[in-house]
């Protein structure tokens, strides 16, 4: 796991989600959601959101950008970018080895 | 006056006639003024509630202002318009259940907990407070121990039975050791780099 997002303890998971959607541009708190649940197939409760959203906008890998007040969008900051790069390039190896293992060890058994 | 028994002073005599003061307001009070308060109390209730808005909308807006009453003030005062806004979403997409309700709470009252400055504070007060534990009541004892000093000073340990000496400096040096790593770990450091 990086450094950094290894650093937000609970909120890891739901960090590099949120990292995610928002690698592809500025959304809001309910936008995150849903995309989120479009493409990764998890659903994001509130309170996890709002617990992550302000975490990453504390340790400074998202910023809230100007907009309405009540669909305050969100973007992704180059810190974030980075940490969210070094998460991901982490768990591509993880997925590889293990899905290469299972199939050629356990698959056979 | 009949009811004023003949005793001798004036302090029985006032005594007296306050036990009948309290007897006459006591039966005015209970008879009268309660029934009628009650009446008043639950007339009072029923009006209000009829003045409570129950249409749906009003009802969600409700239960989004208390769902935010779990985070800390400063939090809503930087976000709850936003998570407002997404909470409404969420009701109207129908997903409003319980475990929308148990997710908030235990964010809110996480969020109460540990916001950073109080981590910070917490983290001072381990590192700070450690030593104690650690030095004059683990280390210091145990050397003056095995030494076999006379003096006790503030040493708690050697205020102990013979039996209990030793489990409590141990108790002391992990108590402090458990504070250093907490107060490390509080402070986003590691005590052995690189795990964890």
């Amino acid at each position: 796991m990086s450094q950094e997002l290894g650093g937000l303890g609970r909120f890891a998971g739901p960090a590099t989600l949120i990292l995610s959607s928002l690698a592809e541009g500025p959304k809001h708190g309910y936008a995150i959601t849903k995309d989120v649940e479009a493409f990764a197939g998890v659903r994001l409760q509130p309170g996890t959101l709002y617990g992550a959203l302000s975490r990453l906008e504390h340790d400074g890998l998202i910023e809230a950008l100007a907009g309405e007040r009540r669909r305050r969008p969100y973007g992704i900051t180059p810190r974030g970018a980075r940490a969210l790069d070094a998460q991901l390039t982490a768990q591509r190896r993880v997925s590889e080895v293990g899905l290469r293992r299972l199939s050629t060890g356990l698959m056979t058994s | 006056m009949r009811w004023v028994r003949a005793t001798p002073g004036f302090v029985a005599r006032v005594a007296e006639r306050r036990r009948w003061l309290f007897l006459s307001a006591s039966i005015v009070f209970w008879t009268l003024l309660s029934p009628l308060a009650l009446v008043w109390l639950a007339l009072w209730l029923i009006d209000r509630q009829r003045a409570v808005d129950k249409s749906p909308a009003a009802k969600q807006e409700r239960r989004v202002r208390r769902l935010l009453l779990w985070y800390p003030a400063e939090w809503r005062a930087r976000y709850g318009d936003e998570m407002a806004a997404t909470l409404h979403d969420t009701f109207a997409e129908g997903r409003g259940g319980p475990q929308l309700s148990w997710n908030v709470a235990k964010e809110g009252l996480a969020s109460r907990l540990a916001p950073p400055a109080r981590r910070q504070a917490l983290a001072a007060a381990c590192l700070g407070l450690c030593s104690i534990p650690l030095f004059p009541q683990g280390l210091v004892p145990a050397v003056m121990k095995l030494a076999e000093a006379p003096t006790r000073s503030w040493f708690l340990a050697l205020y102990l039975p013979d039996a209990y000496q030793w489990p409590l400096i141990a108790a002391m040096l992990a108590l402090g050791l458990a504070m250093l790593r907490a107060g490390l770990s509080l402070a986003g450091l590691r005590l052995i780099p690189g795990r964890g």
